[in-house]
């Protein structure tokens, strides 16, 4: 089965992927479609999409172009939502399969620091990291990856549990092999289709988390993103919506993007799906 | 004399949360050099521990309470498992159960037998493949090189088992411990896997320790037969005396429940069952553990646990003859 095949079958998937796609080449394309700071001046404030031609998509309270605000926000949103992911992912993945392998007290110790995160709501401590060390990029990149890690941990050590007790999981401890090679080199690639499936719904959560940091003023000052543009929009909701409308919906098809792939992924990985195609 | 290859001396395993509760009771068993062993008996017997025990893979809960195991004449430091796992698949190696399960199916075949000798030796990744060519063809793979490439899905039950079979044989161990190898398997692939293991025997001169419930199994290929009951060796005869005079009342009630054709013919009695079930570890039980379940048993066997005199461990062995001939 041929993966283009597979996508054509699976149009949700192609439409995620074709949305991602887009943002993506906004993100790419900023410096060149908006030469200058998106912070600038470019016409009078106020002007609703298409009524100043200067700025396609309006211009806010102050008179900045909101395409380019949509255009350089989109490279925090992917930036942030993938890096924190990233982190998150190292850290959930070592401590799941870890605590999920060995079991006994090492899964007792790594399972409570676990639970000991996921206790505390996600978003106030996201705002108490970036409150503490400060606003910027790669603290929010922190922050979010702070919060992230407890369920990655989670549901790596459930696949880890299952996959432990396989025969060939057996087979290997009776070759003599190393723990380390059996964790990483055997059990990590049978579960690798969750963990990715579960890595993009978890950079959609990052993404409009980090624009809710954004919309309190807990976001870096020096770069824009469509939660701060909603944020300085919300003092004109009643007569100009346009100026939160358009990064609200901005957010919104990312988050559907990489939802749609996310489950189009689960689709293609699932083992079980696959077999009974097969 | 030299040391035979595994020496298992008096091996008792127990519950580490009850110390009232045995598993193993002093199991002792001996395997020579290139010679193959059975262990028989019901579930629950520990014939699977005991092979466990050598692999130094005690499943957790469990502890060794005493006895020793020696494997060239030296003692195996089955509690360290660093050291357990330069023997394991390099000295002793093991073939499980259930072959569908026991390939990864995210791997090639070629890389999952290449994995296992570049864990044990400092060879290349290209001539590990060449090894895993020459192993597949070994075990009677046709066109072993496609096969190396293919993922075990592709593979039947009988191919699988062989697979593992090679990934066991992989870095020449002296020893292989079969757990019910063809189980899952079906018969007429039982017999050829069976042979398999015979001819890499003869010609490699490895030693196996065949654990199984299928006499006919044992009839066909051990030397000797060690039978175990509740922990314990009951009794141990070379293959063709334990099937024409088993002396334990235990030994007898199994082979009078295996069917056999011919068996009516040769004017044995129809099958029987033994009755009653293997008793839990927990039972507190004076005496002969078989003693419940067996028609011979007297007053001595509720008192006294009968030890093992080279034969057999029971108070009343039987000498009558089953109906010779019947031996296959």
């Amino acid at each position: 089965m041929s993966f283009a095949r597979a996508l054509l079958r699976n149009w949700t998937m192609a439409l995620g992927i074709v949305l991602l796609a887009a943002v993506f080449l906004m993100a790419l394309t900023a410096n060149f479609v908006f030469p200058g700071d998106p912070y600038d001046m470019v016409g009078p404030p106020l002007m609703w999409p298409g009524e100043y031609e200067g700025a396609l998509l309006g211009t806010d309270s102050l008179g900045r172009d909101i395409a380019a605000g949509i255009f350089y926000g989109s490279r925090v949103s992917l930036l942030v939502g993938f890096s924190s992911v990233a982190v998150a992912m190292i850290v959930g993945v070592l401590v799941g399969a870890f605590a999920g392998f060995y079991g006994g007290w090492v899964d007792d110790v790594l399972m409570r620091v676990t639970e000991l995160f996921q206790t505390i709501p996600q978003f106030m401590l996201a705002i108490v990291v970036v409150a503490v060390l400060g606003p910027s990029i790669g603290v929010i990149i922190v922050s979010l990856a702070i919060v992230s890690w407890p369920a990655v941990a989670r549901l790596v050590r459930g696949e880890f549990l299952v996959l432990r007790d396989r025969a060939y999981v057996h087979g290997c401890i009776v070759a003599g092999m190393g723990d380390l090679r059996i964790i990483f080199r055997q059990i990590l690639p049978n579960a690798a289709p969750v963990i990715i499936v579960m890595s993009t719904i978890l950079v959609a959560t990052a993404i409009l988390m980090e624009s809710a940091l954004s919309f309190l003023g807990f976001g870096d000052p020096n770069v824009l993103t469509w939660g701060t543009m909603i944020g300085m929009g919300r003092s004109q909701l009643r007569d100009a919506w346009y100026i939160i409308a358009i990064p609200g919906v901005a957010l919104l098809l990312t988050a559907l993007a990489l939802n749609l792939v996310g489950e189009g992924l689960n689709d293609l990985l699932n083992p079980r799906l696959r077999q009974r195609k097969a | 004399m030299a040391a035979p290859l595994l020496e298992i001396d008096d091996l008792r395993v127990g519950i580490r949360s009850n110390a009232a509760a045995e598993i193993l009771r002093g199991v002792s068993l001996t395997i020579e050099r290139g010679e193959t062993l059975a262990v028989v008996g019901e579930s629950g017997c520990g014939k699977s521990l005991t092979s466990l025990s050598v692999m130094g893979l005690l499943p957790d809960g469990l502890e060794k309470r005493g006895g020793t195991i020696r494997f060239e004449g030296a003692i195996l430091p089955i509690t360290d498992n660093e050291a357990m796992r330069r023997i394991r698949g390099r000295r002793i190696g093991m073939v499980f159960q259930e072959p569908m399960a026991a390939l990864n199916p995210v791997f090639t075949i070629g890389d999952q037998v290449a994995e296992v000798i570049l864990e044990h030796e400092a060879v290349s990744r290209a001539d590990a493949m060449a090894r895993v060519v020459d192993l597949l063809a070994r075990v009677g793979l046709p066109d072993p090189a496609q096969i190396a490439r293919e993922h075990p899905h592709r593979l039947s039950g009988g191919q699988r088992q062989r697979v593992v079979i090679a990934m066991a044989l992989a870095c020449r161990p002296d020893l292989l411990i079969a757990d019910e190898p063809t189980t899952a398997l079906d018969v007429t692939v039982q017999a050829q896997i069976m042979r398999l293991l015979q001819e890499l025997q003869r010609d490699l001169g490895i030693a196996i320790l065949l654990i199984t419930h299928n006499l006919g199994l044992v009839a066909q290929v051990a030397d000797r037969v060690a039978v175990m009951y509740a922990g314990r060796k009951v009794e141990e005869a070379a293959t063709a005396g334990l099937f024409a005079a088993p002396q334990h009342p235990y030994t007898r009630g199994l082979l009078a429940a295996t069917p056999r054709p011919g068996r009516r013919r040769a004017g044995e009695p129809p099958l029987t069952e033994i009755p009653g079930v293997v008793p839990s570890v927990t039972e507190l039980l004076s005496g002969c553990r078989f003693r419940p379940r067996c028609a011979f048993a007297g007053d001595v066997c509720a008192s006294v646990d009968p030890a093992f005199g080279g034969r057999v461990a029971c108070h009343f062995p039987q000498t009558v003859e089953l109906v010779p001939g019947v031996v296959t």
